[in-house]
């Protein structure tokens, strides 16, 4: 698959980790990139994008010791797109895979 | 290619691109890199996996100047106005607290010239030794009181302030789209080991002020045979 469409499915799983909890960029580079082939850091400009659209915003805990860690988390539209990305999704795969039929 | 020349180009390409935030950005590669190196990878083959770090810099070019100036401004001016608002009432628990710590000091010193029978520049109105020397006992214990109050005000406005300028930088933080920190409590946080000692000294001076003001009252009352004793020693005369 060409990288440009990769990048609608980057932004769709992460939503959907984000969904289920809070990450950090890195632990969400990795997961994204066992399952997609992307480049490790094709990530990180998507994060930025969520977040200059107002899906995800980021905080800092304080580590022990060690330096901040920055978190990021699915706000309230971030939710909503979350929701009509997947009914999106859903609906993308079945219409294709029809007409991917021999 | 290493880190610090992956970083580089990295950074010049989004310098090119006219990205802002660029700090932001590198920080999260920076951490990819210490992650990485953690696990085992070498720095040549942590930059093979990130990618190409010049097409990465263009990924971030459609990002920018999406945010609205009015509403940064507005935020600016909103926290600037409060932070005047709120430097007045700083200034104003300050001096409460240095009214407490005279208060404290006054009581103290009344109490110790009651006990040790002076009056320094005759401020102290005659009263018998031992009328005297039960009532600086309540004297010493308010000025304990007081004292405690003082220190725990002042741990409080310490608090405050701090909880203050957290707030004041988060909001700076987020109107540059930068991450904040967690927001801190107002209240001073002491361990049990001092609140408990604290607490404890505050009801036994408490106890021993009541009692000995009460004890101290009618013990004068009684030597000089009247409930209004300060007629009886002649102090307003």
């Amino acid at each position: 698959m060409k990288s440009q469409n990769k990048r609608g499915l980057i932004e769709l799983c992460a939503l959907a980790l984000l969904n289920k909890g809070d990450y950090y960029g890195y632990d969400l580079s990795v997961i994204i990139s066992k399952k997609i082939d992307i480049a490790d850091g094709t990530i990180y400009p998507v994060l930025r994008k969520l977040k200059n659209d107002g899906f995800v915003k980021t905080y800092l805990t304080e580590g022990q010791g060690g330096p901040p860690r920055k978190y990021y988390q699915l706000t309230k539209s971030g939710k909503e797109e979350y929701k009509l990305e997947k009914s999106n999704w859903n609906m993308l795969v079945k219409n294709i895979s029809v007409l991917l039929e021999d | 290619m290493d880190r610090y020349m992956f970083i580089d180009i990295l950074r010049e390409n989004l310098e090119k691109n006219k990205v802002t935030e660029i700090d932001d950005i590198i920080f999260e590669y920076e951490e990819h890199y210490n992650y990485k190196l953690e696990d085992g990878y070498s720095e040549e083959e942590i930059s093979k996996k990130l990618g190409d770090p010049l097409f990465l810099a263009t990924q971030y070019i459609e990002n920018t100047n999406k945010e609205q100036p009015n509403k940064k401004f507005i935020n600016i001016t909103g926290i600037i106005s409060l932070d005047i608002f709120v430097l007045l009432f700083f200034i104003t628990f300050y001096a409460w607290i240095a009214v407490l710590f005279v208060f404290s000091t006054a009581s103290l010193s009344i109490g110790l010239s009651l006990f040790l029978n002076l009056s320094p520049y005759n401020l102290i109105p005659y009263l018998p030794y031992w009328n005297g020397a039960v009532l600086s006992i309540s004297f010493i214990s308010l000025a304990l009181l007081s004292y405690i109050g003082t220190y725990y005000n002042y741990l409080y406005l310490k608090q405050l302030l701090k909880s203050y300028f957290r707030f004041h930088n988060n909001v700076f933080a987020k109107t540059k789209n930068n991450p904040t920190l967690p927001s801190l409590p107002i209240h001073p946080k002491l361990s049990k080991k001092t609140s408990r000692k604290l607490r404890s000294i505050v009801l036994f001076s408490l106890n021993v002020f009541a009692i000995s003001f009460i004890l101290g009252y009618l013990v004068i009352t009684i030597t000089a045979k009247s409930f209004e004793f300060w007629h009886v020693y002649n102090w307003f005369i």
